[in-house]
């Protein structure tokens, strides 16, 4: 359990995510994903189980990934890796088209209207959305049809 | 139709050309503050820039008002699982249950998740919640709304609630049973005929039967549906009462509200049903609901 948390505690450090943002909750891995829970999550018997917490982190081939919704919760201590875009390049971003952005490569928050909304990839040069499906349904819909955001 | 099918509770319901009323108009929108993603002050700034009327709700500070909204979820705060949109009178069970922080949590019927993430935000994200639900389809909207408002204190389950076979025992189960959601008519083509009344009965006293079974000694049950029809409130309750070791409690939360029924037509299910509360549309402008509240003998 320290191993993982250990584990999760450095992930994340990249991000500017200091220690203390942790100390409320404990963490589970279950096959590649590692799900932030809360202390005394009871493990219940007898439940066909399909999600614990919230899911904070995944195995790719590539190595760890953070999900969109774990930077969101943590956005208060993100200081590092941040990716600032406007309405135009978000909408690019879902629809799939990258953005040139000169970043450290690896995995990157992105900021919208000043709020961290979920992650992207840079590979150095270029940046590519990594939103799930329903964040960007959300966010396509939002630019879409509104001035409201 | 729907005019015809309601005057059954024309006895039963005060002011009923008003709850008629209420029925066909048009509801406020009401949303519930998630206090696991930002500071309630805030919130309410970020509401003021989005909508041009925010109202805390009288009896639910966490709740607010905010008048006829054409897309409340249009927003980027929606989406970063600032608030949640719920009905006003949904709100009222999860008050009722009043779980405490660090207790462990039975949402058997939870899809979508409105009372499982407000569940979720009463305990402080602590102890545990464990929101069920039988539709493999809903457990997406249950997954994708937990995740969104980032409650680390839920696990989602897919069981057959009446069928779950474990030993653990809860402080606190929340049976939302599914019913024939007359108060929410007004989304609704048409009522449910009789038949889906009877059959839904029968499910219903089978979910509040098991709540009995999973709860601790001393634990609290909350019942509640959308419906008005006694068949699937007082009728269930009182045969449940009847035969589990259960008493039904006062609700102490100040939501405008009837009391429960003591009869209906030929039927009488006992003064005790006073306890549980009916919310009409007119009550608050929203859906319909029933609550009671069960506590478990020692």
């Amino acid at each position: 359990m320290q191993n993982l948390r250990k584990k999760v505690e450095e992930y994340f450090a990249q991000f500017g995510i200091p220690k203390k943002a942790f100390k409320h909750f404990e963490f589970l891995e279950r096959g590649s994903s590692i799900w932030l829970v809360s202390k005394d999550l009871k493990k219940v018997e007898g439940f066909n189980i399909q999600t614990f917490g919230l899911r904070i982190l995944h195995t790719t081939k590539w190595g760890l990934k953070p999900t969109s919704f774990a930077l969101q919760f943590f956005a208060p201590y993100i200081k590092k890796r941040i990716c600032s875009v406007n309405e135009r390049e978000l909408l690019d971003l879902i629809k799939g088209k990258p953005l040139e952005k000169s970043m450290e490569a690896g995995y990157v928050a992105l900021k919208f209207r000043g709020k961290i909304i979920g992650c992207a990839l840079s590979d150095g040069k270029m940046i590519r959305s990594q939103l799930p499906k329903l964040l960007m349904q959300i966010f396509t819909e939002l630019l879409e049809t509104t001035d409201k955001i | 139709m729907v005019k015809e099918t309601l005057y059954r509770y024309k006895d039963i319901i005060p002011d009923f050309d008003t709850f008629l009323q209420a029925i066909k108009s048009r509801r406020i929108t009401t949303v519930r503050w998630n206090p696991h993603k930002v500071a309630r002050k805030e919130l309410i700034e970020e509401l003021k820039e989005c909508f041009a009327h925010v109202e805390s709700i009288s009896w639910y500070k966490d709740g607010f008002r905010l008048g006829y909204v054409e897309k409340p979820g249009k927003t980027l705060y929606h989406a970063l699982g600032h608030y949640y949109i719920q009905e006003e009178s949904a709100m009222a069970a999860a008050l009722a249950l009043a779980p405490k922080k660090h207790s462990l949590v039975l949402d058997m019927c939870a899809a979508p998740g409105g009372k499982t993430t407000q569940l979720s935000a009463l305990m402080e994200n602590t102890g545990t919640v464990v929101a069920n639900d039988k539709a493999i389809a809903r457990l997406k909207s249950l997954v994708a709304n937990v995740s969104r408002l980032a409650c680390v204190n839920v696990i989602v389950s897919w069981n057959d609630a009446t069928k779950l076979d474990t030993s653990e025992r809860f402080d606190y189960v929340l049976v939302d049973a599914p019913c024939t959601a007359e108060g929410n008519l007004q989304n609704k083509i048409t009522l449910m005929p009789r038949e889906t009344r009877e059959t839904l009965s029968s499910l219903q006293k089978a979910l509040l039967k098991k709540a009995c079974e999973l709860t601790k000694p001393n634990g609290t049950i909350v019942y509640c549906t959308c419906t008005f029809a006694p068949e699937e409130n007082e009728r269930v309750v009182a045969a449940i009462l009847e035969e589990q070791e259960v008493k039904i409690e006062k609700i102490g939360i100040s939501v405008p509200h009837e009391k429960g029924l003591e009869s209906f037509g030929k039927e009488f299910y006992g003064e005790e049903l006073k306890k549980a509360i009916r919310i009409y549309p007119h009550h608050l402008n929203s859906g319909g609901a029933f609550i009671a509240k069960l506590k478990k003998k020692g």
